[in-house]
């Protein structure tokens, strides 16, 4: 489902990424782990093209994302959820319309589009706080909201940008539940950039350690966190205990 | 990103920056009006509506009042119907709106209307403001003013034209079209060339005429047949006048100041430098206070004429001379001598004075003496019947005393003869007294007049008789006394007649017609005096000396410092030609014909229209007000295009800026978008707002207008995200959920940017 190869990005003349290469594969879910500044986020918005890499490919179904022109980009998007650590809520648009946002770009009539954001809420657990404005809702409420928005379109690949960072510890709890009730479905690629390593051996099927740019380890959770290789990955194995 | 302007949202900014520039337009417009009614109101109300006030008197403010009282009053009294309206002061000047009756809207009445005014308090001139009119200035000659104002007066169009202050006011009639008549009397002036030839004052022309006609044919030939309409040799006027007058006066003060002469410069000296002079001698290289500073005005190889500028010298004294340097004394430059002819002139005056005062009395005197004089000359011959008497009686006193014994007889004869020689002597007496009074008269005359009126004559011959008179008058009072001694009379008798007889001789020995007429010739020129006008003669010269400068040595030299200082910059006037020549002229092919013709006189040759156009007042004050107009539209629209970009395009700037778009260019460079957009936003909207508005800016041209507008939009992109700040988070979510860029703005950058059209229209755009 998801390929990438050989992506390297640099930031001011500092090695973000380099030669990354990585795949998951359909309906898998894959974590990226590792430690600040490592190049997660990069990576993922390298991914849907929000950050330009300077190299390598990135590869969503058949598409090769490197070759799209910015309206085929756009088409592209569509089909991507994105999930941002600080929410990325349209503040003057209600949680309704938020979620809806997605299905009009994609030309549904305003009302059919509605519907389905109503439905993608609902599943969320927000059928009672609809018609809120982000700023009238909790931290962990406006993420549900961000995630019913990444998912209502139904998109193949889900990338989620760190979604609990922003979340005070209390919090961080509904989120993850519904995370978890999500991976369970299995249906959809979810490439995850998280530092909730117990999270991660409970959900992924896969696992990425990466330091400074580069991917230190790879495997499954219990590869990478108990059965390390790597001084890092001991240090995130301990993590567990 | 790249997609941003070249979608839908291109239609919105287009629509957006069209609907700015419109509303901006009226906007600017509406103040620009409202300024200009504000404006025109205000004028309106200060200089009254076209055509309602013709004339405008100004006096001193701080002499209104009376000023004021004393207008109204000729106005009642001479010239009812005119109305006056007070008006604003200006720098201290009050000025008085008259508003003229049909009845004196004609050139006499108006040119005569102000001079009843000119003695009102504070009186400082007058204005013309009569509408519709063209002005016509710049016309130097009176006889091209009198030329034009007499053509103009007969085109079509035109009521009337006067003169005014150096100008030609020419009057339209109400239905005239002004500019058309403008245009005609614009044409009017182009046909004539005005060719002003004007002569330095050393080189004084001696048949002006003859070299006027001469050039007038100079330049028929030369430039082919046309006729010189008119033609005036003209004198010195206006300033030239002034410049001649001050010619005079410095003439006049260097004949009446006091001058320095140095005879024997040690060095050659300089017109314009200053010397010392001191009295005695004087340390080479002193400082401190100078003596007396004179300044050269004259100055040969060795020999120098100056005027004092500070201090005082005497008159015929000697000097030395030194060199000034600064404010030390410098070489001994030598002896100099002061001269001062007013001085010369006041003492002479005072001497005259005195004698004619004196003259006058002197006259009075003598007249009285000449009268006496001849009343002594009528009594002459009665003296000589009576001496003759006295000496027949004296002869019988002899006889008798000879007859001693005829005793009584000699008695009563003795007694007669005292009677008769008391009456002899109180003519004597009498006699004796005149002559005393007349040569003691005469004695108040001096010696050269008494010559001069031949009066010494006169007084000689009187001075003998009074001698023999008195000896005589002696000799008669001894001869009363001893008349009553017979013995010693007889002898003195006889003596007596030997002095009667000696009298009589010295009586007959003077020529009595002689000096009747040398007495004629005195009193004739006595009476030749009294015919001259003494008093007169007296109080001219009395005023004379009144009138003699009493100013300073410093003060006059000073004043010719000041006077050659003007001179200096001026051309000093002397004879000057004009020729008014059909047909306009190239001025430089001109002035080399007569300059050619003219060799050798150094004129200064000006080549000109007659005169100049000139939009009267309420003209110049609405060109000025839309200027004013145009101006503010100008401002407003500066301002709004200000307004449209931080309030429309402010978010979209920021946009550009955040995401640091770029655009490929030719030669594989990329330059930044946000610059390019919101300079070319401002550049747009100025210059389509300013030029919807009518607004303008003195010296700014249209490039400069879009310039402008370029540097507000630059200034809108650096205070951009400031004003609108853009939540980047946003955008990322639009970019990530898929939206496309004209989605995302109308979505999500516009609505949270400021209120504005952009704003306002996007409303219907939104998704939500």
């Amino acid at each position: 489902m998801l390929r990438v190869e050989g992506l390297s990005k640099k930031y001011d003349g500092k090695q973000v990424l380099n030669d990354v290469t990585f795949a998951a594969g359909r309906g898998e879910t894959l974590v990226i782990t590792g430690p600040s500044g490592s190049g997660k986020s990069t990576l993922l918005r390298c991914i849907n093209r929000l950050v330009e890499p300077d190299s390598g490919t990135v590869q969503v179904g058949d598409i090769l994302m490197n070759e799209l022109n910015e309206q085929q980009l756009i088409e592209v998007r569509r089909k991507i959820g994105f999930v941002f650590q600080r929410f990325n809520l349209i503040a003057r648009l209600t949680a309704l319309e938020n979620t809806a946002l997605p299905l009009i770009a994609r030309g549904l009539p305003r009302n059919e589009a509605l519907i389905k954001a109503a439905a993608a809420l609902e599943r969320v657990g927000l059928s009672d706080h609809m018609n809120k404005r982000p700023c009238e809702l909790s931290g962990g409420q406006q993420q549900r909201v961000g995630i019913a928005r990444a998912l209502v379109g139904d998109p193949e690949l889900v990338l989620w940008d760190e979604p609990t960072a922003s979340l005070d510890p209390i919090l961080v709890g509904e989120v993850l539940d519904l995370m978890r009730e999500l991976a369970r479905e299995r249906g959809k690629t979810m490439v995850m950039v998280t530092h909730e390593v117990k999270f991660a051996l409970e959900i992924a099927d896969r696992v990425i350690l990466l330091e400074s740019g580069r991917i230190v380890e790879e495997g499954s959770p219990q590869e990478v966190f108990l059965r390390p290789t790597t001084v890092l990955a001991s240090l995130y194995g301990r993590l567990l205990h | 990103m790249s997609s941003l302007f070249t979608g839908e949202f291109r239609k919105d900014v287009i629509r957006a920056v069209i609907v700015a520039i419109v509303a901006a337009s009226i906007a600017a417009s509406a103040i620009a009006i409202a300024a200009d009614r504000y404006f025109g109101d205000t004028i309106s109300s200060l200089i009254g509506e076209y055509g309602e006030y013709d004339l405008q008197l100004i006096v001193r403010e701080d002499m209104a009042e009376p000023a004021m009282e004393q207008i109204r009053a000729i106005v009642r009294d001479r010239y009812p119907g005119v109305r006056i309206k007070e008006s604003l002061s200006i720098s201290g000047r009050k000025y008085v709106l008259i508003g003229l009756p049909p009845s004196l809207r004609n050139p006499q009445d108006i040119e005569r209307f102000p001079v009843q005014f000119v003695n009102i308090p504070g009186y400082s001139g007058y204005g013309v403001m009569i509408e519709p009119r063209v002005e016509i200035t710049g016309i130097d000659s009176r006889a091209v003013r009198d030329m034009l104002t007499e053509k103009c007066e007969q085109l079509q169009g035109v009521q009337f034209a006067f003169q005014h202050h150096g100008n030609i006011a020419v009057v339209l009639k109400d239905s005239a079209p002004v500019e058309q008549v403008t245009e005609t009397i614009s044409q009017l002036l182009k046909s004539y060339t005005l060719i002003d030839i004007r002569f330095p004052m050393s080189g004084q022309i001696d048949d002006l005429t003859e070299m006027e006609n001469a050039l007038a044919e100079t330049i028929v030939e030369r430039f082919g047949p046309r006729d010189i309409v008119s033609s005036s040799t003209i004198k010195d006027e206006e300033l030239g006048d002034l410049t001649t007058a001050l010619s005079e006066i410095r003439r006049f003060l260097t004949y009446y100041t006091t001058t320095i002469d140095i005879a024997d410069t040690r060095r050659q000296l300089k017109v314009g430098e200053h010397i010392a002079l001191a009295s005695g001698s004087l340390n080479n290289g002193g400082t401190g206070d100078l003596p007396v500073i004179a300044m050269v005005i004259e100055a040969g190889d060795s020999t120098a004429k100056a005027v004092v500028i500070r201090g005082e010298v005497v008159d015929r004294q000697e000097y030395n001379a030194y060199e000034v340097n600064g404010d030390s004394l410098g070489e001994w430059l030598g002896l100099a001598r002061a001269t001062s002819e007013v001085r010369r002139l006041q003492y002479s005056l005072d001497n005259g004075i005195e004698l004619l005062d004196r003259l006058s009395a002197v006259a009075d005197k003598m007249h009285g003496s000449i009268s006496k004089a001849r009343q002594l000359l009528s009594n002459y011959w009665y003296v000589i019947d009576s001496l003759n008497s006295v000496k027949q009686s004296l002869h019988q006193v002899e006889t008798l005393i000879d007859s001693v014994d005829a005793q009584t007889q000699y008695t009563s004869q003795a007694r007669q003869l005292v009677s008769a020689l008391k009456k002899a002597k109180d003519l004597v007496v009498n006699l004796n007294s005149g002559l005393e009074t007349v040569t003691s008269l005469a004695g108040t005359v001096s010696e050269q007049e008494k010559n001069t009126s031949g009066l010494t004559r006169v007084i000689g011959a009187f001075e003998r008789w009074q001698d023999s008179l008195s000896g005589y008058e002696a000799g008669l009072d001894a001869l009363v006394l001893l008349l009553e001694d017979s013995a010693r009379a007889k002898q003195f008798v006889s003596e007596m007649s030997e002095m009667t007889q000696s009298a009589l001789d010295a009586l007959y020995g003077l020529n009595v017609d002689e000096v009747a007429a040398m007495l004629d010739g005195v009193d004739a020129s006595l009476r030749l005096i009294s015919t001259v006008d003494v008093q007169a003669i007296l109080s001219q010269l009395i005023h004379i000396r009144e009138s003699l400068p009493s100013i300073k040595d410093e003060e006059v030299g000073r004043s010719l410092m000041l006077i050659d200082n003007y001179l200096g910059g001026q051309v000093i006037p002397g004879d000057r030609i004009q020729l008014v020549v059909t047909g306009n002229l190239e001025p430089d092919a001109v002035k080399q014909v007569i300059s050619s013709e003219l060799r050798g006189h150094s004129p200064i040759i000006a080549v000109t229209s007659l005169g100049t156009i000139q939009p009267g007042v309420r003209t110049q004050v609405l060109h000025m007000l839309g200027e004013v107009r145009a101006t503010i539209a100008a401002l407003a629209s500066v301002v709004l295009t200000a307004v449209t970009l931080l309030f429309d395009h402010s978010s979209i700037i920021a946009l550009l800026k955040k995401t640091a778009a770029s655009r490929s260019v030719a030669g594989g460079m990329k330059v930044k978008m946000g610059p390019i957009y919101a300079g070319s936003i401002g550049a747009t909207v100025l210059s389509a707002t300013m030029a919807a508005s009518g607004g303008s800016l003195p010296f700014v041209g249209p490039w400069m207008v879009f310039f402008i507008g370029a540097c507000i939009g630059l200034g809108a992109y650096a205070v951009a995200e400031k004003v609108s700040p853009v939540n980047m988070d946003e955008v990322s979510a639009g970019i990530a959920m898929g939206l496309p860029w004209h989605q995302i703005m109308r979505d999500i950058v516009i609505p949270s940017g400021r209120p504005g059209i952009l704003n306002i229209l996007n409303k219907s755009e939104v998704s939500f």
